[in-house]
């Protein structure tokens, strides 16, 4: 009983006074995936850029360098103009998979495993044709198919699900890993083995998400095959924040001139502390962000273009800042 | 009153050989619906005057501190605090059956550095047995006992803020203290310190330990 009452009576049971955090974040925009100048624009069945991912990377950008936070930005704009670290550059600077790998090498040696960072990206975002892996797509990574008249990712220059993982394992060296993904079939990239997610990957007019018979059955299941192993990013790995599930898209929106996710979550260092403790965590972001989304935007879209973010699993909480 | 239990144990196993005798009967005349026959069992089983009267409902508020670590992060404590449904049955003069469906709200740990463990509702089903003394009286006061207990829960949570859920057994042990009214012959009140092991694969460890509240009524009435 003695025991009980010290270990009720300490607030932590271990000293994390001493730890200092330094905060790293890349952010990568793509909104033109070809020039405006493309030959095969004009007469192509689709048109593959966006219109505002490098305005979510500029003002995310500078949202994290507000927080504390050492940020590598790349982004393309509407008008092909590159930036790095928002410094006007050349294509050689571009957002593309090759520099994400150079970016994060760079942080190889820099990162500490008390650190935090973060990974934001901003533009297309791609599923295999079995649904079986989902992909985000840099610079570089849509090419013309002149067989079908259609721009189309290439998987090979595009960073699948399973490769993120390993890409962040290779390279930072903490267990504080974000990664938020503003991008269609984001959810993809979750790699939960042990829990259960009641909300479904593509929204529908109604979603049941309290927990039924058949969730108890599958998370006995999985309590059963449990696996520290994922095929996407595990949340052991990186806690993911994806704008949508795993097989629906997410949106541009124009009224907004952002990302749809990402205007939201440019809001969250003023409404996203929902329990007032100062801080703002990657479950309090993900919370305000899908709350806004399910409330404002899948309220006035058709229910075609609705869509629900979707977070990791795990047992721990990463404080954003 | 130890003559009393005694003549009731023997009542239960009389009854128990009666209802082995129906339940058979019936069986034999039901063999196509094996479902049936076993919920006709539990039925029979319940009914029998002797069973019935021996059960205890009841309920309880929990207040419990639980220390977790997982992930290559160090330990912290969460604080949470639920209630539950108990039901209790005697097996022997000194050992009960014990069946409790419960639901808690575990509050996230503190954020110092940099983290917190996720926060979460749970709700599970426990199994177990009890062991307790003969109980003490005193004239004007009612009757006291204390006891222990050793059960077994299966646990679905769902995490703060998210529609993610896990499962996870937990294994628990108590020591107790009833007290039986004078002027409430028929309730039991009683008081716990449970302590659990949660047996999360995600988790390096965690454990708890807590204070429970609670009463329970005879449906025999008075002992």
């Amino acid at each position: 009983m003695t025991l009980l009452v010290v270990v009720i009576g300490s607030c932590s049971m271990f000293d994390y006074s001493t730890i200092v955090s330094n905060k790293y974040a890349i952010i990568y925009g793509v909104t033109n995936y070809v020039p405006l100048n493309d030959p095969n624009l004009p007469t192509a069945y689709n048109d593959p850029n966006l219109s505002y991912p490098h305005l979510d990377a500029k003002d995310l950008s500078d949202m994290l360098t507000a927080k504390g936070y050492t940020v590598t930005s790349r982004w393309v704009d509407d008008q092909d103009n590159f930036y790095h670290d928002g410094v006007l550059a050349t294509v050689a600077e571009a957002p593309s998979k090759a520099n994400l790998s150079v970016d994060l090498a760079a942080l190889k040696t820099k990162i500490k495993p008390d650190d935090v960072f973060v990974f934001y990206f901003s533009g297309h975002g791609t599923q295999s044709p079995d649904g079986t892996m989902e992909y985000f797509d840099p610079f570089g990574s849509v090419q013309y198919n002149p067989s079908n008249h259609f721009y189309q990712a290439d998987p090979t220059t595009s960073v699948a699900d399973t490769e993120m993982g390993s890409l962040l394992s290779a390279n930072i060296g903490t267990a504080r890993k974000v990664v938020i993904l503003d991008s269609c079939n984001s959810g993809g990239f979750i790699g939960n083995t042990l829990e259960v997610d009641t909300m479904p990957s593509t929204t529908s007019s109604f979603d049941w998400t309290l927990p039924t018979p058949v969730t108890i059955i599958q998370a006995i299941e999985n309590y059963a095959r449990f696996t520290t192993t994922s095929t996407a990013v595990s949340p052991y790995n990186a806690q993911v924040l994806s704008a949508a599930g795993t097989d629906e898209l997410s949106y541009d929106d124009s009224g907004h001139k952002h990302g749809a996710m990402t205007y939201y979550l440019l809001q969250i260092p003023t409404y996203g502390d929902l329990n007032n403790d100062g801080h703002v965590s990657v479950l309090e972001a993900f919370s305000f962000v899908k709350a806004q989304i399910q409330g404002n935007w899948n309220v006035v879209n058709p229910i075609t273009e609705a869509f629900t973010p979707h977070v990791s699993g795990g047992p721990v909480d990463f404080i954003l800042f | 009153m130890k003559r009393a239990r005694k003549r009731l144990f023997v009542r239960r196993a009389s009854a128990l050989i009666e209802i082995g005798y129906h339940t058979a009967y019936i069986s034999s005349r039901m063999k196509s619906l094996p479902r049936t026959t076993s919920l006709l069992s539990l039925f029979f089983l319940l009914c029998t005057t002797a069973a019935v009267s021996a059960l205890s409902l009841g309920a309880s508020g929990l207040g419990e501190v639980r220390v977790e670590a997982g992930q290559g992060f160090g330990p912290k404590l969460q604080y949470g605090g639920g209630g539950s449904l108990d039901l209790r049955s005697p097996l022997l003069p000194w050992l009960d059956f014990g069946a409790s469906l419960d639901l808690y709200d575990i509050a996230p740990s503190d954020i110092s550095g940099g983290f917190d463990y996720r926060g979460f509702l749970g709700g599970d089903i426990a199994l177990g047995v009890e062991a307790h003394t003969a109980p003490a009286r005193w004239a004007g006061i009612g009757e006291l006992a204390v006891g222990t207990g050793l059960g077994f829960a299966g646990v679905l949570a769902g995490y703060q803020y998210t529609t993610l859920y896990f499962f996870y057994p937990e294994l628990t042990a108590k020591i107790f203290l009833d007290y039986v009214p004078v002027s409430l012959p028929a309730i039991d009140v009683r008081l716990s310190i449970p302590i659990g092991i949660q047996f999360r694969p995600d988790m390096d460890y965690s454990a708890s330990a807590g204070v429970t509240l609670g009463f329970a009524y005879r449906l025999g009435g008075a002992k």
